[in-house]
């Protein structure tokens, strides 16, 4: 077969060009890059740190074309034949007592950032690749640590105290790292040139490509890497279109694969000791004051907000006693921050005189400011939305997050499921039912009985009815209830059920205001 | 008696006084200027309140001897006409759930509902309907409450001209003169409610009216 030019620029013709990179204008002045990959094959399921997990196989699901499917599987679960992919039904049935959690990709992506983060101190491009692998550059830390073998040992202790399986990969462009730590095929590849034999073995699922794509590939006898490369360019690119040849491309160096890195975002954290132990709510707001101000010359210097902020009371010893402040949209107004301390700080009890005041904002955003006119005072220019925001962290703030909430009904036939709070704000479909009370009670109040009959303050006339609603026998509440609309002394309306699992007990659940 | 200039320049600033101040009305010249007013949904009550409906930027007090004898079902045409524009209505210590079905078979815009469940009722509703009224975001603060004194009264009443809000406290027991714009009491009775209007600002006589309040098809959303 005739040996073929492999060019720089993938296109249709074949061209004898060099690469953009070669260009003596872009030549890279210093160490070469070198990128090291950590795939973390377990992710999924070490986010959840519990003794369970470690003591129990343990299996990771998700949802997949309509069924859970296992996502990660412990190696005491993989002993016992579970296998990822494998339906949860098949793996239940080969397992008695797995311990099944269902995916959380919020989690997994925080710990990402949090290796992210840790692995800053080594490199300062650390690249995320979710879900589940971390890319550094370390072609410019080499010198610094002393060889890679070094690095690696450092950064490896430092990412994690808890035992975590790793697999890495380094060599000279991230494609590559990735598809090796991806296979666990741990190698370290310092040339370009090696790259192909090394790569050559890897088999085309790596690429993840379309489904449709792979089974194209499949069907032409094309099983691993090496059998691609070994067709023509202009062929591949007419049958499988020019992005196959593209990574290709990119893996191998010929390419420029230029990556985004992560930068971790800003936090803040400031604190200020008491001039003596006390319990005086003076001397605590005038230090919040002082700390509060700080922050504010941080976020306006950054020219950021910040949507979440713990201060933290210390009594002598080391404890600190956090009190968490939520804002529903970022502020960096310090008289307002100070005003809803002062709120949160009514509700708690100071048992132990406060020695210093901490204050740590966790959620610092870029600032969204809108126009304000100049001479006006500040309550009359703010726009509606923001004064809405600072109404509900007020309200927030003094009543705590659980006593503010809004409404949102739900498709339920029973009544005290059909609705259920919801974040103010929101919009959610609204399901109405005819014929229901607008007064619900939290919970159905049991009703004496005179002569068979119901009474709450005198015999009720059941008016209209009955309402037969059963439901729920799938979930174990089952529901089996006739409801009535009576009126009572004094003209009350009432929604009152008689419950048929347990005949003769009726219960008054709503009224009609 | 000749008048001195003296005398002249005090009586001028009198009337001056007499014609700006909002506050003082003057019997003989009948209201100036109506207060702006939102329609009740019931044409015999909008006959009876000044202005013909309810007023737009005061506190009004609802005298109900027991929850549930219709007082909800009279202000639901406010709630479903209120749901269109973009302000909230807010519940405070309501004395049970406000079923989220019911509303929304109404026409009560759920996504601007605010419900407010303080711990200590006693101290945190007039607090928070302050609050609210004040904001300038809620177009409707209803709270249910009991033993408010004058002063806290008059407060939310200042707090809702100032933030153009419709304050409505429920109580359960009647008691003597309150500085509140309206007062309501409302009767039970056999097919409907019977409001008992006791003070109306801009208003002259004590009145009473039905309001039938049959249970209508209402429409499913």
């Amino acid at each position: 077969m005739r040996q073929l030019q492999l060019t720089g620029l993938s296109t249709a013709t074949e061209r004898k060009t060099t690469p953009i990179s070669a260009h003596p204008a872009l030549q890279r002045k210093g160490p070469l890059p070198l990128w090291l990959a950590i795939h973390l094959p377990e992710l999924p399921l070490e986010v959840f740190d519990t003794a369970d997990r470690r003591e129990r196989p343990a299996v990771v699901v998700e949802e997949q074309g309509g069924r859970m499917r296992i996502v990660t599987a412990s190696s005491k679960a993989r002993k016992q034949g579970v296998e990822t992919g494998m339906e949860l039904r098949a793996a239940c049935a080969l397992c008695r007592d797995l311990v099944i959690y269902p995916r959380d990709l919020r989690a997994e992506q925080c710990y990402l950032e949090q290796l992210a983060g840790r692995a800053g101190r080594f490199t300062p491009q650390v690249v995320l690749e979710p879900p589940q692998a971390l890319l550094l550059e370390i072609g410019g830390s080499l010198r610094l640590f002393g060889g890679i073998d070094s690095l690696w040992q450092r950064l490896r202790h430092s990412l994690t105290k808890r035992p975590l399986h790793l697999r890495y990969a380094v060599t000279s462009t991230p494609l590559a790292s990735l598809w090796l730590a991806r296979s666990n095929r741990s190698r370290v590849i310092l040339s370009p040139q090696a790259l192909r034999p090394a790569l050559g073995e890897l088999p085309v699922t790596i690429l993840e490509l379309e489904p449709r794509l792979e089974r194209r590939l499949h069907r032409s006898g094309i099983q691993t890497l090496r059998d691609l490369w070994r067709l023509p360019r202009k062929g591949i690119t007419r049958r499988f279109g020019p992005d196959l040849l593209q990574t290709l491309d990119r893996a191998l160096g010929l390419e420029d694969d230029p990556r985004c890195a992560y930068i971790a975002p800003l936090s803040f954290r400031a604190t200020l000791e008491l001039p003596m132990e006390s319990r005086e709510i003076l001397l605590i707001r005038e230090a919040a004051k002082r700390l509060l101000a700080r922050l504010t010359r941080f976020l306006w210097r950054h020219d950021a907000a910040t949507e979440h902020l713990r201060f933290g009371l210390q009594s002598s010893g080391k404890t600190v006693h956090w009190l968490d402040l939520q804002l529903c949209q970022g502020s960096r107004d310090g008289k307002r921050l100070l005003e809803l301390f002062e709120l949160r700080l009514e509700r708690t009890r100071l048992d132990d005189p406060v020695r210093a005041l901490w204050l740590e904002s966790l959620a610092i955003r870029p600032l969204k400011a809108g126009n304000r006119s100049l001479f006006h005072t500040l309550r009359e220019t703010l726009p509606p939305e923001e004064r809405w925001y600072e109404l509900l962290d007020q309200l927030q703030s003094r009543l705590g997050e659980n006593a503010v909430f809004s409404l949102q009904s739900l498709p339920e036939f029973r009544p005290e499921r059909a609705w259920c709070r919801a974040t103010p704000g929101d919009p959610k479909p609204t399901y109405g039912m005819p014929r229901r009370p607008l007064w619900l009670l939290p919970e159905p109040r049991p009703l004496l009985l005179r002569n068979g009959a119901p009474s709450c303050g005198g015999i009720l006339t059941l008016q209209e009815g009955p309402e037969r609603i059963e439901s729920g026998w799938w979930s174990g509440i089952h529901v089996r209830r006739d409801y009535y609309v009576a009126q009572g002394r004094d003209g009350q309306r009432l929604w009152l059920f008689h419950d048929l699992t347990h005949p003769g007990r009726w219960y008054l659940h709503g009224v009609f205001g | 008696m000749s008048t001195t200039a003296a005398d002249l320049t005090s009586l001028i600033e009198l009337e001056k006084l007499l014609e700006n101040h909002r506050h003082l009305w003057r019997g003989r010249e009948g209201i100036t200027s109506r207060p702006q007013t939102l329609s009740t949904g019931f044409p015999t009550l909008d006959a009876l309140l000044p202005g013909g409906g309810w007023p737009r930027k005061a506190l009004l007090e609802m005298i109900v001897p027991r929850w549930g004898i219709g007082e909800l079902r009279l202000l639901l045409p406010l709630l479903s006409s209120l749901g269109q524009t973009p302000r909230w209505s807010m519940w405070i210590n309501p004395p049970f759930i406000p079923y989220a079905p019911a509303l929304a078979t109404a026409g009560v815009n759920l996504d601007r509902t605010l419900v407010v469940t303080p711990r200590r009722p006693a101290t945190e509703t007039p607090w928070c309907m302050e609050k609210a009224l004040e904001a300038g975001t809620c177009a409707l603060v209803m709270g249910w409450t009991e033993n408010l004194s004058d002063r806290t009264v008059r407060r939310l009443q200042l707090a809702a001209e100032r933030g153009d809000a419709l304050g409505i406290l429920f109580h359960r027991r009647r008691k003597g003169p309150s500085p509140a714009a309206l007062r309501i009491h409302l009767h039970p009775c056999r097919e409907g409610i019977e409001v008992e209007i006791l003070k109306a600002r801009g208003g002259w006589t004590r009145s009473r009216t039905r309001i039938p309040l049959e249970e209508e098809e209402m429409e499913q959303s």
